[in-house]
């Protein structure tokens, strides 16, 4: 099914007024998308592109709403799905790949994986995903910075604008939000199999 | 954690953290005066400002997180490498993925190992590093050490570099599928710690020896791979001029911290992050001896957990390996991954003798040789592999 910008334009507004008929038919229709330019860089290497958050959200935003112009409220909803759409691609990868390793040949991959080239520690995202969960529960606000910026990578000011408040609030909760998270991701790590 | 409480805490984090460091304490009697648990919450978040500087501030997408392919028919099978074909991958690691791959150009027939750095890490630190390695490996020509054949960037950016492929199996598992004698296992010992002195003539430390860089070919030659982590030991001292300033910085600033490294084999300066020096060779060596001998690990790492590790690494002392046969354990089978049973009759079983027997070999000159590879302290351990070795 070939859906029109219009279409799309539409869903936008009305799940933004909270119809939640809309939003269940767009996010589905952001998430494929999202997922096969991914797939498609990814594959073609060719291109020269690497993978960039922003760039893969705004040719997805291009692609599905094209140069039409949208209500600055509808376009930073769209964002939110978009980022919404990236964290479950990358933990719906990072499940087949945890998967894939136990299945395989490797003993031990414990600090092995969990250290990169420079350094520092490798962030699982499958623990970072749950923490995540457990943050929203009790700070809804911070689990959607964290989402927007680091699975949407959008920008402090735009995370600011999609969210419909303060940089400043954005900063400090930006802030808060990585040391409750990295603090609970160290606390997993000396539990970590 | 409820709202309520959260806000608590987090308004007098936000507010600690306004303030200057020195007068933080100050701040922290005062805002979590009666409130134990509220101060030790607020303090175990502020710890994290300097380590959770860097966390998440490059978005997940671009960390190299998708980098794997999701399924079989997404693949980097069958793509093209300069003249090389990539036709399966047969290992991958925190810093990209392994390939065999064939020169699809008909010039001639040759299997390679083809390395690939990860998506999304290719800093510039690391490509420094691949560059080190390259040059490094080209500098070495030994028998026993996997050769450097070609590196390059992928068209996408990827760096790349192919090695000689070597068929073989890891040397525990090859030592344990051949039940190799404690001679014959000494023999194959020695063969290894003549390569890695060779490498260590061209100033180079492996830092990363373990079973899996270690093959052993169906012909029973050993296999040393993967320097990919070696640095030159003294850069400014390798008389080779082959490496510009930059690199020499890029291997001073990286001498300390904390490496890749598989903590079964790590020495207590590399778990520590201190300077890694020939001693560290030696003693992952050591560590190999003393699996190879007694079908053990030198420590009981049942636990898993970093800090753990370090403890029983820099503070345990192993015991003799004629006593270590002794031991019943469990261990994972180094050919099929399955848990097996280790007892004394077994270990000995494996090693072509009976526990009587094994033990006496091994008590005396091989326990001082092993636990003297195995010293806490860099300066108290043979002071070359070529030293242990005699």
């Amino acid at each position: 099914m070939k859906v029109s910008p219009k279409d799309v334009t539409q869903m936008l507004a009305d799940s933004c007024r909270g119809h939640p008929e809309a939003l269940a038919n767009l996010l589905p229709l952001v998430y494929n998308e999202l997922r096969r330019l991914a797939r498609r860089y990814l594959r073609d290497e060719r291109s020269g592109h690497t993978l960039q958050a922003t760039a893969l959200v705004h040719e997805v935003y291009l692609r599905l709403i094209g140069q039409t112009d949208l209500h600055w409220q509808n376009r930073a909803h769209f964002f939110g799905l978009a980022a919404q759409a990236m964290r479950r691609i990358l933990i719906e990868h990072a499940r087949h790949q945890r998967a894939a390793k136990r299945g395989g040949p490797h003993r031990s991959l414990f600090l092995n994986d969990a250290v990169d080239g420079s350094g520092k520690r490798e962030v699982d995202l499958l623990v970072l995903d749950e923490a995540l969960n457990r943050l929203a529960t009790f700070d809804s606000q911070k689990g959607r910075i964290v989402e927007l910026r680091f699975f949407g990578g959008l920008t402090i000011q735009e995370t600011a604008h999609v969210l419909g408040v303060s940089t400043p609030t954005v900063e400090r909760g930006w802030q808060m939000a990585k040391l409750w998270l990295h603090r609970e991701l160290q606390k997993g790590a000396l539990h970590d199999d | 954690m409820t709202t309520e409480r959260w806000q608590r805490i987090e308004a007098v984090a936000q507010a600690a953290l306004e303030r200057a460091a020195t007068q933080r304490a100050a701040f922290l009697d005062a805002a979590c005066a009666g409130d134990a648990s509220l101060r030790e919450e607020v303090e175990s978040l502020l710890a994290q400002q300097e380590p959770a500087a860097r966390f998440m501030e490059t978005p997940a997408v671009e960390t190299g997180a998708l980098w794997r392919p999701e399924d079989p028919t997404d693949t980097l099978i069958g793509r093209r490498l300069g003249p090389y074909e990539l036709r399966q991958e047969i290992g991958h690691g925190g810093m990209g993925a392994v390939y065999l791959a064939e020169r699809a150009d008909d010039a001639y027939q040759k299997q390679v190992a083809i390395k690939l750095v990860k998506r999304g890490m290719d800093t510039n630190a690391i490509l420094l590093r691949f560059r080190n390695e390259r040059q490094i490996l080209a500098t070495l020509d030994h028998p026993n050490i996997a050769k450097l054949l070609d590196g390059g960037t992928t068209e996408g950016g990827l760096s790349y570099f192919v090695m000689d492929y070597v068929e073989g199996l890891p040397i525990d598992a090859y030592c344990g599928t051949h039940k190799l004698s404690v001679k014959d296992r000494l023999k194959l010992f020695r063969t290894i710690c003549a390569a890695v002195q060779y490498a260590y003539e061209h100033h180079i430390v492996h830092r990363d020896l373990k079973p899996g860089n270690i093959l052993v070919t169906a012909e029973g030659a050993p296999k040393l791979l993967d320097f990919g982590i070696a640095k030159l030991l003294a850069p400014e001292e390798s008389g080779t001029g082959i490496l510009p300033v930059q690199h020499r910085l890029e291997a001073c600033a990286t001498a300390t911290g904390l490496r890749p490294m598989t903590p079964e084999y790590a020495s207590p300066e590399q778990v520590r992050g201190e300077a890694i020096t020939p001693a560290s060779d030696v003693y992952a060596l050591g560590v190999l001896l003393y699996e190879l001998l007694t079908g053990h690990h030198p420590y009981r790492m049942e636990t898993r957990t970093p800090k753990e590790f370090e403890r029983i690494i820099c503070e345990e002392m192993p015991d003799k390996p004629s006593t270590a046969i002794g031991r019943i354990g469990e261990s994972l089978d180094a050919v099929d991954d399955k848990p097996v049973r280790i007892t004394p009759e077994s270990v000995s079983l494996m090693r072509d003798g009976r526990p009587d027997g094994l033990r006496r070999q091994l008590s005396g000159d091989l326990d001082n040789i092993v636990l003297m590879a195995l010293r806490k302290e860099p300066v108290h351990r043979y002071p070359s592999v070529k030293a242990f070795s005699d």
